[in-house]
């Protein structure tokens, strides 16, 4: 105990990393070990990304404000980059691509020019010469006739969608106000609660200050606002959880064995079990997920029964009663009924999923820990009550046990089992599943009024779909790109989605730029080709035309190498999308934006490129573990079934079975005739439903002649468990939710059928 | 008087001393602008539709003469801006907020949708800007700088941000009770003259014009 104590002030508490990533509670899901290196690093890239909007009426006030806010970020000296003003970077990125013009061509003049569609190429260029020209023009007629540069960083300039330059900044209108674009990065990932603590008041301080001013709005976007925002939910849960459960648990203990001593002795109990418990969870993972402590806190509720059932075995004779004789009494009983919970957890902790694993671990080694500081403290510490005459729990617990009794015995009991049986029936049958994602997270309410502002304003973000591109070389990976974005502009051009982004788009391959090279050398810079036909027209001197000639035959024929263009400015918009070397090749990702037909999407095959669903595939993982967990129920079933017969024979473990099991489709029943919808989360929480039903059965088994006193300590767990999970039914986190909604009803169910199926022997006879 | 004989001789020694720089010696507010601007002008840049011919003479770079074209061009508030050039070749172009349409000898040959393309919108700005003398627009994207005599005036432009300086580094439009003549110079050298003739304001178009924007 005291070393437990010591290792976690020592080498716990210090070190203690609190997890918020809602998705590091699932597997990696992805087989291909490399394909998963690389989307991580890819969404590590995006979740250090935010993006703020300030906005005013006026363009000035928005730029002011925005000007103040940015100024706040950066004064803090927390994010990597706080970036306001863009406008510099534009000319510096084409004049990345002038030495290199002559192997870079738009895909529409290229396609040209491989059709031999020269005359087309001509007359447009003489147009554009003589019309004002809406696009811009790089180069002098003099130099690029064709304006074939323009044309190319016209394609291959990012789809920025609505925003737009203005003043140096990215501004965008919805008409009412004008917002400026400020983009934070972040150095490190935001799920860290301590990187959290440091960032959000930077920020919070930040929009405070705009909002005040009149007018301004601040419209936030970033992964680091919903991880915030869950961590704060989940704390504050976990302290009214907390709270309220401890309050119960304290009033019950007053209230049954009015004195202080069997309260310490619970908090002595509680607290070894907590300490124990967050310990192993730091030493067998690397952190400790919020979800984890959100879960653990219904704990309490549970490890309060050992010491109740200890405490309540001064009942069954209040004269004779010694701690040292209730260990003989009730120690096989709290054995055996933590080991059937623990197994039950443990269950949990066969499903391959991390965030499981680690409430399996969390949960047994607190019961562990909280049913052998009962049996080692209870005997020592423990002292009989002064004054016992029966309190009202007792008689409560006794009332409802007779009650119970009286029920199954009553001539209509038969009718009753056949309709709740039916019902049972019609329930399972209308029982629907859904695995979707929104079971793990929803962010409040304003800051998904902030995500659906922030896309409409911007339009063009992109989705969470998106291609993998992997190769074994940077130009393989190009060639893969410039694949895939041949077969994606057809489905563009046929409305299937409504963009894309890609590097290739603005850095051809190698390969792509030797074929740019060649067309211009046989259709344009050729001697009759089409740069020197139309400057003789337009009236160029011949010592002219001769001397652009030649300047494209001394042009460098080494090509714009992805190397350099990363470390250039042209890279900007792009460079997040190159994942680069890893283990084994280099990737990039190819995003999409507004996808509205994902079949057609999906059906695109191109060598290299691989289609990439996060979303769909993480609710294929829940419903694959779903499915598992039905099956690794029934095998805990069996297990626990096998050891009851050994100890029980076959009659009395079934009988001791259908409590749990009863419960369980009770329950399961009663949401399908509500029409809620089961997801995993609900057969993991079975899993505890098993646990405490096996035990509740057990411990009135093994009762015998001190049935009063365990029906007081079933009665105390009932309520302290119900407490404590039955809070979690509120929780702002569905799948919480869904755990404790399921507990609440199964284990009230169970408490039920517990007191049905297990009656005392003279009234069996 | 005495006041305005001094301003007199200071701007013609500030003329003198900053004579390759003309207008862009003289840096103005908005409201500065807008006073220099005379009041016909200020109520053109009113009017819902502006129609006109134009002449438009190119200086690229090495070239010895100028390229010259002619057509006409109708501006619609809030529906865009049509440029049609008839001399030496027929080309429409139909500018509106959703993309720009080119028409080849009335035959569609191009459509750019500003989604796939940012840059088109800046221009569409730029040049509304320009003809309905939109100051406020104008000073958020350039600086501004003008001066006046009489009913004359003179405004330059200087794009803000390098971005903008892709469509053209440096603008100079004079005119009197209307817009007469926008210069336009790109960074690569060459230079753009566009004389407006005959141009006139309405406060409504016909169905058929209407009509030459949606086809």
């Amino acid at each position: 105990m005291l070393v437990l104590a010591v290792v976690f002030g020592a080498a716990v508490l210090p070190q203690i990393r609190i997890e918020t990533d809602i998705l590091a509670l699932l597997p990696a899901g992805e087989q291909d070990a490399a394909a998963s290196a690389a989307l991580q690093r890819y969404s590590e890239r995006l979740a250090r990304r935010a993006v703020f909007l300030v906005g005013a009426p006026e363009p000035a006030a928005a730029r002011k404000a925005a000007q103040q806010f940015a100024e706040t970020l950066r004064k803090a000296q927390v994010f990597a980059e706080v970036q306001m003003e863009v406008g510099a970077g534009a000319a510096a990125a084409d004049a990345v691509y002038v030495p290199y013009r002559y192997r870079l061509l738009s895909q529409q003049a290229r396609e040209r020019l491989q059709r031999g569609d020269t005359a087309a190429l001509y007359a447009e260029a003489l147009r554009a010469i003589y019309s004002p020209g809406a696009l811009p023009r790089p180069l002098a007629v003099v130099e690029d006739p064709l304006n074939l540069l323009g044309d190319f960083l016209a394609q291959s300039h990012a789809a920025v969608g609505a925003a737009r330059l203005q003043d140096g900044v990215l501004m965008v209108s919805d008409g009412r106000a004008s917002y400026v674009m400020i983009g934070v990065q972040l150095a490190e990932g935001p799920f860290a609660a301590a990187t959290q603590e440091r960032l959000m008041p930077v920020i919070e301080r930040a929009m405070a200050v705009a909002r005040a001013q009149p007018g301004v709005s601040v419209i936030g976007s970033g992964l680091i606002l919903h991880a915030a925002a869950a961590t704060r939910s989940a704390t504050r849960e976990i302290s009214t959880v907390g709270t309220l459960s401890m309050v119960g648990v304290v009033l019950m203990v007053l209230l049954t064995f009015r004195s202080p001593r069997p309260l310490l002795l619970s908090a002595l109990v509680l607290g070894s079990g907590a300490l124990a418990a967050v310990t192993a969870c730091h030493f067998l993972f690397d952190r400790i997920h919020m979800v984890t402590l959100v879960f653990g806190t219904g704990l309490i509720g549970v490890g309060i029964d050992y010491s109740n059932h200890y405490l309540a075995d001064q009942f069954r004779a209040p004269e004779r009663w010694s701690p040292a004789l209730a260990l003989q009494h009730v120690g096989p009983g709290i054995t055996v009924g933590m080991s059937c919970a623990v197994l039950g957890y443990l269950g949990l902790a066969l499903a391959p999923l991390p965030g499981l694993r680690q409430m399996a671990v969390f949960c047994a080694a607190g019961l562990v820990t909280a049913c052998a500081s009962v049996l080692f403290w209870y005997p020592l510490l423990a002292r009989p009550a002064r004054r016992l005459d029966a309190p009202a729990l007792l008689r409560i617990s006794l009332w409802f046990d007779l009650w119970v009794g009286r029920v199954r015995r009553h001539r209509i009991a038969p009718w009753c089992a056949a309709l709740a049986l039916a019902a049972a029936a019609v329930g399972l049958w209308r029982l629907q599943f859904s695995d979707d994602l929104h079971q793990l997270q929803s962010s409040p309410e304003a800051l998904m009024r902030d995500e659906r502002a922030l896309r409409s304003l911007l339009r063009n973000t992109p989705d969470s779909r998106l291609f993998l591109v992997r190769g074994s070389s940077p130009a393989a990976v190009l060639e893969s790109e410039e694949a895939l974005v041949h077969a994606l502009q057809a489905l563009v051009d046929r409305g299937a989605l409504s963009g894309y982004q890609a590097l290739s788009r603005a850095l051809p391959s190698p390969r792509m730029q030797a074929e740019n090279d060649r067309l211009q050398g046989e259709h344009i810079y050729g001697t009759d080709g089409l740069a020197p036909r139309l400057q003789r027209e337009l009236g160029f001197a011949p010592e002219v035309i001769a001397r652009e000639r030649a300047r494209y035959q001394a042009s460098a024929n080494t090509p714009l190498a992805l190397s350099d263009w990363l470390q250039s400015a042209a890279a900007g918009p792009y460079r997040h999308l190159w994942l680069g070397p890893l283990d084994q090749g280099y990737a990039s990702v190819v995003n999409l934006v507004d996808v509205t037909d994902i079949a057609a999407v999906r059906a695109v095959t191109s060598p290299g490129a691989r289609y990439i669903d996060k979303v769909a595939e993480i609710s294929t993982v829940l419903e694959r573990y779903r499915v598992l967990a039905a099956w690794l129920i029934s095998a805990t079933y069996a297990l626990i079934a096998m050891l009851l017969m050994r100890r029980y024979g076959t009659i009395t473990a079934l009988r001791l079975l259908s409590v749990p099991l009863g419960a369980a489709a009770l329950t399961l029943a009663l949401f399908g005739l509500l029409g809620i919808s089961a997801s995993l989360f609900n057969v993991l929480a079975l899993f505890v439903v098993l646990g405490l039903g096996v035990d509740y059965g057990v411990f009135l088994r093994e009762s015998g002649d001190a049935r009063a006193a365990t029906l007081l300590a079933l009665l105390l767990s009932t309520v302290g468990t119900v407490l404590a999970y039955g809070l979690l039914a509120f929780s702002a986190t569905p799948f919480i939710r869904s755990l404790g909604l399921t507990l609440l009803v199964g284990i009230s169910l169970t408490y039920v059928l517990a007191l049905l199926s297990q009656r005392p022997r003279c009234e069996l006879g | 008087m005495r006041w305005r004989w001094l301003a007199l001789i200071a701007s013609l020694l500030s003329l003198a001393a900053f004579a390759d720089e003309g207008v862009f010696a003289h840096p103005q507010t908005a409201d500065g602008v807008r006073a220099l601007l005379s009041a016909p002008a200020r109520e053109l840049g009113q009017a819902l539709a502006l129609r006109g011919r134009f002449e438009q003479r190119k200086y690229l770079r090495e070239l010895p003469q100028p390229l010259r074209s002619e057509g006409d061009f109708l501006f619609v508030r809030d529906l865009g801006i049509i440029w049609h050039t008839r001399q030496p070749l027929d080309t429409e172009l139909v500018l509106t907020a959703t993309g720009m349409r080119q028409l080849d000898g009335g035959r569609l040959t191009m459509t750019v949708s500003t989604s796939e393309q940012p840059a088109l919108q800046v221009a569409l700005r730029l040049f509304m800007a320009l003809f309905s003398l939109d100051v406020a627009m104008l000073s958020g994207d350039f600086k501004l700088y003008g001066q006046a005599q009489e009913e004359r005036w003179q405004l330059g432009l200087r794009p803000r941000q390098a971005a903008l300086s892709q469509v053209f580094d440096e603008a100079r439009i004079s005119g009197a009770h209307a817009v007469e003549r926008i210069e336009l110079r790109d960074r690569n050298g060459d230079r753009t003259e566009i004389s407006i003739l005959q141009l006139q304001g309405s406060a409504q178009i016909s169905a058929e014009e209407r009509l030459r924007y949606s086809r």
